[in-house]
């Protein structure tokens, strides 16, 4: 602002403020207002929703999914979707760090004299996406869910096999519908239609690649084997699964190879 | 004089204008608008003339104390003129409700260091201890879950707040010139509140507040060089240790609320200084240039000039005619 | 040409003598005697800053020193046995509890995961690896799922393999480890250390820190932690 945009604002700025009116009361009853409306709610959600108190610390537990306060959903929810180890350090200090001198320095940055907020589209549509942004990550981070948990629906008989599949690390390279990794195994979601069971429970004996053998389970249990194979041939994407009682791939679990065509939904 | 000013004991008056005649502002100038009689010339009187007489004199004299006492210590203090002015500056045209995030915000750190004071009564900053005392409190004292969820809500509520206030601030562009400082102090303080708020989080020491507070200590930890040695300074130690929470107790008791408190001072100092801004859809009126004598036209940006709101003399200055030609 | 000379009561007679007539007189400040360069105004003052900052100094650097102290002190080797060496084998990990920080009861503790060495891996059979239940990205509690033999951390997607390398996700090295002795046929758990992508060992780092080649210097080794095996 130049010096005559200055001392055009501060007139401007008299003659607004000689219309205007005491700050006492008029003000003052407005903030009254406010300050009861403050209290009343927080002591509303003091006595609805309460201040339970949580398990004690563990710091040698190995099933806790720890999880920020609601505030710092935004941030937690970026140091979930920046998978790459490299970038981490960006996400965790150089990005929020970046954030805050921006916040700092605004008013420096930002020269137009315009304080009309539909006369400064640049500003005003950056706060609107930075609102809607941080709200949305927010949202987000809190219906993240652990990686020891599927949310998706199926029918009663596969919840066993969902379980199984909760419990044996999948989550950790396929995703399931909301949960899991989207890497470096490929989406779940309805291998139910692209694989037919037989060759999942190959998949799952030899393990290809990098993902691990899930023989050994077979060997020692292996009705959870044959109840994950069932779950995850159950998976494809059809919304009504009690479509997939006639797989025919048998109760005793045994598979053989060349049963695939059979068993195609 | 307004009809609210009358209510006020006469030392926290404005000082009366010439020719503004104002009566007197004697210890009888206090008008009673609770009972009805009309000027203080009328009981200049000085017995009371409508009413009994002893006894009238003494009711008088008792109206009058709050006044009186208000004398007295501004005769000892000399601060009323100071308060006059901030409570009767004017507010610019076109306030409206938006205006009441920043007290909101300021009212709701009220409510956190009054429950704060209360449950520090309570509460055992050791590692050891620290749960049970919070199981005591919430159990056992009285009102103790319910001042401990003030305090809890309180947080989010005033985290709300601030985000809230901002935007309000940036969205009317109350950030510019020539507010541009009370804005970096604003963003001191939210990064102070959320500061607040992870320190506090500890504290109750179950297993949320455990893990969150690793992983924000780890957070700082990332940034090269000097991340790990401020982990260490965090924490006290490579690991948490035993006096980790002592740590960030006193943090969130000592060091951060003193820190708050002071810039809040020189933020709510700034915007009395400077005043609020108005809504920036409101425009001044542009009268003609003969009707100048309504406007101000004439602040010398040098100077202090009349920025606080307090009365401004009417008529142009004649050395800035050269500015009015715009 | 007023001379301050004589504000002062001292005369000079003949003060013109020392400077050229052309020239404007000097100011000088009050408090000023002909010939010197220092006034008591001047010394009061930086007296007075200085003795100040000292007062300030004495009672605010041993406050600072007493907040910083915890990143210098050196920390003490701590060994704890945590079972016979057949309670372990190569194929898969037990978790046991070690106490890390002393005297703080549970808050010191932590989980460790031990088998013993695999020679599928190339490993020693007489030595035992310890893996620490700590995600190297922030730190969050990882979980070994024995059927998959890999580790799992619930917080932000990051999953390592069964020798504690990164699989998917965000973490930046692989696996802290502790170190392990035997000690007449019981296995015994030291202190942290912290490991490169090539399971080099360094000295422990806090999660979230890379390790290896140029990274040592960016996230320095602390005096607080102990020296790598």
């Amino acid at each position: 602002m130049n010096r005559q945009e200055k001392e055009q604002y501060l007139r401007e700025y008299e003659v607004l403020k000689k219309k205007g009116k005491p700050f006492f009361p008029y003000a003052i009853m407005k903030d009254s207002v406010m300050a009861l409306i403050v209290v009343v709610v927080i002591s509303v959600m003091a006595i609805w929703l309460g201040a339970e108190q949580g398990p004690k610390a563990d710091p040698t537990t190995t099933t806790y999914v720890p999880r920020p306060e609601w505030y710092l959903f935004f941030l937690f929810e970026v140091l979930r979707v920046v998978k790459p180890p490299e970038l981490v350090p960006l996400a965790t200090v150089g990005v929020p760090t970046i954030c805050m001198v921006l916040l700092l320095l605004l008013p420096f940055y930002d020269r137009n004299p315009e304080r009309n907020p539909l006369k400064r589209p640049i500003a005003t549509t950056a706060g609107i996406l930075t609102i809607v942004s941080m709200a949305f990550l927010t949202f987000l981070g809190a219906v993240a869910g652990s990686p020891t948990q599927i949310d998706l629906e199926v029918a009663p008989e596969y919840e066993a096999g969902k379980l199984v599949a909760a419990q044996s690390g999948c989550l950790a390279c396929h995703q399931f519908a909301e949960n899991g990794n989207n890497g470096p195994g490929p989406e779940l979601t309805e291998i139910g239609s692209r694989l037919p069971a037989a060759a999942i429970s190959r998949s799952l004996i030899i393990g290809p690649g990098i993902m691990p053998s899930y023989s050994n389970l077979r060997e020692e249990e292996p009705e959870k084997f044959d109840d994950l194979v069932l779950f995850l041939a159950s998976l494809n994407g059809e919304e009504e699964p009690q479509e997939e009682q006639e797989t025919g791939v048998g109760a005793s679990g045994e598979l053989e190879p060349d049963a695939g065509s059979d068993v195609e939904p | 004089m307004s009809r609210f000013e009358k209510l006020l004991p006469p030392p926290m008056r404005r000082p009366a204008k010439p020719g503004e005649g104002d009566g007197h502002v004697g210890t009888n100038g206090k008008t009673s608008a609770a009972n009805g009689e009309v000027t203080a010339l009328k009981e200049q009187d000085g017995n009371g003339a409508r009413t009994d007489d002893a006894g009238a004199r003494v009711v008088e004299k008792a109206k009058d104390a709050p006044a009186d006492l208000v004398g007295w210590v501004d005769e000892r203090m000399g601060g009323t003129s100071f308060l006059t002015a901030m409570l009767l500056r004017k507010v610019p045209k076109g306030t409206n409700w938006f205006y009441t995030l920043g007290s909101a915000t300021l009212f709701a750190f009220v409510v956190q260091a009054l429950t704060g004071v209360f449950l520090a009564m309570y509460y055992t900053p050791s590692t050891v201890e620290a749960y049970a005392s919070i199981t005591y409190l919430t159990n056992d004292v009285f009102m103790g879950e319910f001042v401990r969820g003030m305090h809890k809500w309180g947080a989010s509520v005033m985290v709300i707040l601030v985000f809230v206030h901002m935007a309000r601030t940036f969205f009317f562009g109350a950030y510019k010139y020539p507010r541009e400082l009370n804005w970096v102090i604003g963003v001191v303080l939210l990064i102070l509140t959320m500061v607040m708020g992870f320190t506090g989080y500890l504290l109750p020491f179950d297993q949320r507040s455990y893990w969150a507070t690793i992983v924000g200590v780890n957070i700082n930890g990332t940034a090269p060089i000097l991340g790990p040695y401020l982990s260490d300074f965090l924490r006290a130690g490579p690991e948490f240790g035993a006096t980790t929470l002592q740590r960030f107790y006193a943090i969130h008791m000592l060091l951060l609320p003193g820190a708050i408190i002071g810039l809040i001072g020189a933020h709510l100092y700034l915007v009395v200084k400077m005043g609020t801004t108005a809504p920036p859809w409101i425009r001044a009126d542009r009268k003609p240039k003969d009707a100048r004598t309504q406007e101000v036209d004439a602040i010398p940006v040098a100077t202090n000039g009349h920025r606080d709101g307090s009365a401004t003399t009417n008529g142009a200055d004649p050395s800035d005619d050269e500015r009015a030609a715009r | 040409m007023a001379d301050s000379d004589d504000k002062n009561g001292k005369s000079n007679g003949g003060a013109d003598e020392r400077r050229p007539p052309e020239t404007l007189p000097e100011m000088k400040p009050v408090g000023y005697f002909e010939g010197e360069s220092m006034t008591r105004r001047k010394v009061f003052a930086i007296g007075g800053q200085a003795l100040g900052g000292a007062a300030g100094a004495v009672i605010i650097l041993p406050a600072l020193g007493f907040a910083i102290a915890p990143i210098f002190d050196e920390p003490e080797e701590n060994w704890q046995a945590v079972g016979p060496r057949g309670d372990f084998v190569p194929d898969t990990y037990k978790s046991r509890v070690i106490t890390i920080v002393e005297g703080i009861g549970e808050a010191g503790k932590t989980t460790v995961y031990v088998r013993q060495g695999s020679p599928d891996l190339d490993e020693d059979p007489n030595e035992y690896i310890a893996i620490t239940s700590r995600c190297a990205h922030l730190g969050c509690p990882v979980r070994f799922v024995q059927a998959a033999g890999n580790f799992i951390c619930p917080c932000h997607g990051g999953a390592y393999d069964f020798t504690g390398q990164v699989v998917v996700g965000p973490p930046v090295r692989p696996l802290d480890r502790f170190q392990t002795r035997v000690v007449d046929d019981a296995v015994e758990i030291g202190p942290r250390y912290s490991v490169t992508s090539q399971l080099e060992p360094v000295r422990a780092r806090d999660p979230g820190e890379f390790t290896g080649g140029v990274w040592e210097y960016l996230y320095p080794p602390r005096p607080s932690t102990a020296p790598a095996p």
